[in-house]
């Protein structure tokens, strides 16, 4: 045993010292990975030659050196000729590639516009959530920007003292800077030219605290004195053209006076805060800014690393400290600036859409790149002869999947090009829908650019990877002698695909039609008084001196049935207020959404008294008097309301009547509490209300406009009909149910070019059966319920998997209303019944072709 | 201007040696013969490129030969012209000539 091992290392020893003759192994390893496999034999062949050549003349180690320096310079020589031949196995890639598309003329067009449309489709939204996310990010410090919000008994509100900015910056370190912001429309004049303006009232801070950028003036001092304001360029092009803005004056309302002291650049698009006009909040008074009246917003810039959480919790108490009429109900909070776009303060908002839409984007996306995927498959079998051939003449497993990765890299880069290009033709419908002004610029949008190509690596790979893998794995003997695999096998995942396909098209037509649904009925939804044929004008000073005599010679006009005037449209009632009544506890601490209005209102409105009367000039004391709502009779717990004391403020006075509830909030709230006041000259109402007769409208409306000129001949006669207003609270949800509907159409669009494909190829792949069927004596019919048959089974499963993940999203979608529809069954039927309609229209559609073929030619088809 | 599809001067190089080499014109030899030719030390990595595209633009063949132990046991392949070729070098040194005919005065004054 020991003789044996050491006569086998003795043998080791004796093979390793004649091997030491032959050149060294490292490098002929390395020559063996680097060269060229065509060339590996002879090219060793030659080394070793010279090798040896070298070795007898100037010894061992010359020719160890010369190898070695032979395989340095031969290393850019081995890195050209692998490029070379690669490019020219490209090329040929290539050509065959187009050879494929061309042929398939119908399968490449599917293909590929699915692909561009659920491509072009993803760009829309991503630009889309881009903006939505872009949104106040533009100001420097946005990450240390804040607003206050105050919780008044567990509700919510943004608005905030006139008094609280000052204390805040004065008390707490933290603080660098804050401003109060309060937004009003005002009338400005310059010369002849005037416009109502949305102006905000700012402290100085405010420049410091937001970088909106300057163009002209002083940024260091921006209201020198009490009556400059700051205007943008937009405004300053429309007062003074091509003047020097600087130093010129406008006049606000008709009386004061203000001049221009800087100009900043126009707000741009993605700011929550929107302004034409920036005046100095000094304007309203001592008296006002000293007061807790929530009428204002206040913004805060915050220490860089200051926690906002402790100071949140240092200012929780502020305003019970310094106001001392509130209990201790009130706290004040604080919220970033940068979720004030996105999100609202109760939870929920616009971040909601962004998820809605994210998704859908990636649900298109999935559709597309699964008929990507299913026809790529589908017609692996017609190029398994291909594969077989090109294993055959020597390629390997490996350079097949290259091909075909190469193939639908190729497809999916057309699609990409394509998909730009629907981008830019789509891009103003969208904008123009999403009211939005998105630009498509590839150059500097990283984001996009780098999702674009994402995407389309993402689809390329994902839907090549099937065949790839799968049709590299042919034997070429099998392939060639022409066995069968293509059907039977693997249609198991396809079908999987088409019911994934199918399941979200179908949660999106549901989606579609349950948003529908719901915009229709707070269309018709009773809203407790009549918003038709309701004229709503803005009040203006000039106006409000000779309100009277307006009134009644507007009611002289025949077609004016009612007018009146009120601190708020019964669409948005803003104005919230503690109020107190008889035999309230103490502890009890309540605020009332008030409306301060003439005589006139619960008429011109068309509302109802529950119990009790309306106001009545019959009565003078009703000037103190109250009508209230039946849910604040319902928050007094009073049996009997009327004749009850109430008050808002210290205006003691009675509740005369209850009016019947009527929805004063977007349909997405409750009902709340509210009171009806008649205005006194500090509530001054800020609009007048006209019901008009409903036939000619633009008479009347000319006649209006003359009255109105009559009376505030320096002010626009800016009309607006309450029911358009009342459009306008549901914008958002309108813009949303389009979108939707878009999406829902464009994936339903997707997913039959999947299936018009996919039911071609079964048709084709069937072709000798349904010859021999018809030769046998199948109808036509036969044929086509043959062929559809598979794809009905799938749509059943398809509609089985989206009914209950549509319940599901949908339910959670309608939460966000108070008052919503239904989800009932039929909204699913119809659902379900589109899709099969649709689907089956397109199966049957190529089913009935197949069927009509000439059977003598099918049987020598394959 | 597309008919002057000539050879450039590596290939003719190249050409050249596997022409003067005739039945012995192998990787060493070709090496050899194209390093004195040209007074370039070559590597065999440059070699068999330029040799895989002579054979791909059917130029020059390549048959093999049998194996020597010299080798550690590989064959030698060897290379021929082919038609082309031939053909080609032909027409590189006739178009030489048509070019220089008319040259009569040296070129460096």
């Amino acid at each position: 045993m020991e003789g044996y091992h050491k006569a086998y290392l003795g043998l080791g020893r004796v093979t390793m010292r004649k091997k030491r003759n032959s050149p060294p192994k490292m490098a002929v390893w390395l020559l063996r990975h680097l060269a060229e496999p065509e060339e590996i034999l002879s090219l060793m062949g030659d080394v070793e030659e010279d090798y040896k050549g070298i070795c007898s003349q100037r010894g061992r180690l010359a020719a160890r050196c010369w190898v070695w320096y032979q395989m340095l310079i031969s290393f850019p020589s081995f890195c050209k000729s692998h490029i070379y031949w690669s490019m020219t196995m490209f090329k040929n890639y290539l050509k065959i590639a187009f050879r494929v598309i061309k042929k398939h003329k119908g399968y490449s067009f599917i293909n590929i516009t699915g692909l561009a449309v659920g491509i072009a489709c993803c760009v829309l939204i991503l630009l889309w959530v881009q903006d939505e996310l872009s949104f106040d990010k533009f100001h420097k410090n946005h990450k240390q920007l804040y607003r206050t919000a105050f919780n008044l008994e567990g509700r919510w509100t943004t608005s905030s003292p006139w008094a609280l900015a000052p204390i805040l910056k004065r008390e707490y370190p933290e603080i660098l800077l804050a401003t109060r912001y309060r937004n009003n429309d005002l009338l400005f004049t310059y010369e002849d030219k005037n416009f109502n303006e949305e102006t905000a009232f700012v402290d100085p801070d405010f420049f410091d605290i937001f970088t909106f950028p300057w163009v002209m003036g002083s940024q260091d001092s921006p209201f020198p004195t009490m009556n400059s304001i700051v205007i943008t360029e937009r405004t300053a092009t429309k007062y003074f053209g091509s003047e020097d803005p600087l130093g010129k004056t406008l006049t606000v309302n008709n009386r004061t006076k203000l001049a221009v002291t800087g100009i900043i650049k126009n707000v741009p698009a993605n700011s929550t805060l929107t302004f034409d006009i920036l005046a100095p909040v000094k304007l309203f008074g001592e008296e006002t800014l000293n007061s807790w009246a929530l009428e204002s917003s206040s913004f805060i810039l915050l220490e860089k690393n200051a926690s906002p959480d402790a100071l949140g919790e240092k200012i929780k108490g502020i305003t019970m400290e310094y106001d001392k009429r509130t209990s201790k109900k009130v706290l004040t909070g604080i919220n970033p600036l940068s979720r004030m776009h996105l999100y609202s303060l109760e939870g929920g908002g616009n971040i909601i859409y962004i998820y809605i839409f994210s998704t859908i984007a990636v649900f298109i996306l999935l559709i597309a790149c699964i008929n990507f995927m299913n026809l790529s498959t589908a017609r692996g079998s017609t190029r398994a002869k291909e594969v077989g051939m090109r294993k055959v003449v020597g390629a390997q497993r490996q350079h097949v999947i290259k091909q075909f990765y190469g193939e639908s890299l190729l497809l999916s880069f057309v699609s990409l090009l394509i998909a730009v290009g629907l981008v830019y033709l789509f891009l103003p419908g969208f904008n123009n829908l999403a009211q939005k002004s998105m630009k498509l610029d590839l150059g500097s949008n990283l984001p996009v650019l780098t999702g674009l190509l994402g995407i389309t690596l993402f689809s390329g790979m994902v839907s090549g990877s099937y065949p790839a893998l799968f049709l590299s794995s042919f034997r070429p003997a099998n392939v060639i002698k022409g066995s069968h695999f293509a059907r039977s096998s693997k249609s198991s995942l396809r079908k999987v695909l088409v019911v994934t396909q199918f399941s979200i098209a179908i949660v999106l037509i549901i989606g579609t039609i349950v948003t529908a649904k719901q915009l229709n009925f707070i269309r018709n939804k009773e809203l407790g008084f009549n918003r038709q044929h309701v004229v709503s004008l803005p009040m203006n000073p000039a106006l409000r001196e000779s309100y009277e005599s307006f009134k009644n010679e507007a009611l002289s006009l025949q077609s004016v049935t009612h007018v009146t005037s009120a601190t708020g449209r019964p669409t948005r009632v803003g104005n919230i207020n503690p109020v107190y009544w008889e035999g309230k506890g103490p502890e009890q601490y309540e605020v009332i959404k008030f409306i301060a209005c003439d005589h006139d209102y619960i008429k011109t409105f068309e509302m109802k008294m529950a119990q009790g009367r309306d106001f009545s000039r019959d009565y003078p004391t009703d000037i103190q008097n109250y009508i209230v709502n039946e849910e604040a009779v319902k928050l007094m717990g009073f049996e009997d309301p009327v004749g009850k004391l109430f008050s808002i403020w210290r205006n003691e006075g009675q509740i005369i009547g209850v009016v019947k509830n009527f929805h004063s909030r977007p349909l997405h709230n409750t009902i709340e509490p509210l009171v009806l006041t008649l205005a006194q000259q500090n509530w001054g109402p800020s609009y007048v209300f006209l019901r008009i007769g409903p036939e000619n409208i633009s008479q009347t409306l000319d006649n209006l406009e003359k009255t109105w000129n009559k009376f505030a001949p320096n002010y626009p006669f800016d009309f607006l009909f309450l029911d358009e207003d009342f459009e306008q609270l549901y914008r958002t949800d309108q813009r949303t149910g389009t979108i939707f509907k878009y999406f829902a159409i464009l994936a339903i669009f997707i997913s039959c070019l999947g299936i018009f494909g996919l039911a071609a190829f079964t048709a084709e792949q069937r072709t000798k059966e349904i010859g021999i069927r018809k030769v046998l004596g199948a109808s036509i019919s036969g044929i086509v319920s043959l062929i559809s048959k598979e794809f009905v089974l799938l749509l059943t499963l398809a509609n089985v998997i989206a009914w209950p993940i549509a319940f599901f999203l949908m339910n959670r979608m309608l939460k966000s209303y108070a008052y919503r529809t239904g989800l009932s069954a039929w909204i699913f039927l119809m659902a379900g019944a589109m899709a099969y309609f649709i689907a089956l229209l397109t199966v049957s559609f190529q089913a009935y072709k197949a069927a009509r073929t000439d059977p003598a030619r099918s049987p020598r088809y394959e | 201007m597309k008919d002057l599809d000539f050879l450039n001067r590596w290939e003719e190089v190249y050409l050249l040696s596997i022409l003067e080499l005739k039945d012995n014109a192998y990787g060493v030899t070709i090496k050899q013969s194209v390093s004195q030719k040209t007074d370039k030390t070559l590597s065999y990595g440059g070699l068999y490129f330029m040799l895989a595209q002579l054979v791909k633009k059917g130029l020059a063949f390549k048959t093999p030969g049998e194996p020597t132990q010299k080798r550690g046991g590989r064959r030698k392949y060897y290379y021929t012209l082919t038609e082309n070729g031939k053909k080609a070098l032909q027409d590189t040194y006739l178009h030489q000539k048509t070019l220089w005919k008319d040259i009569t005065k040296p070129i460096s004054d």
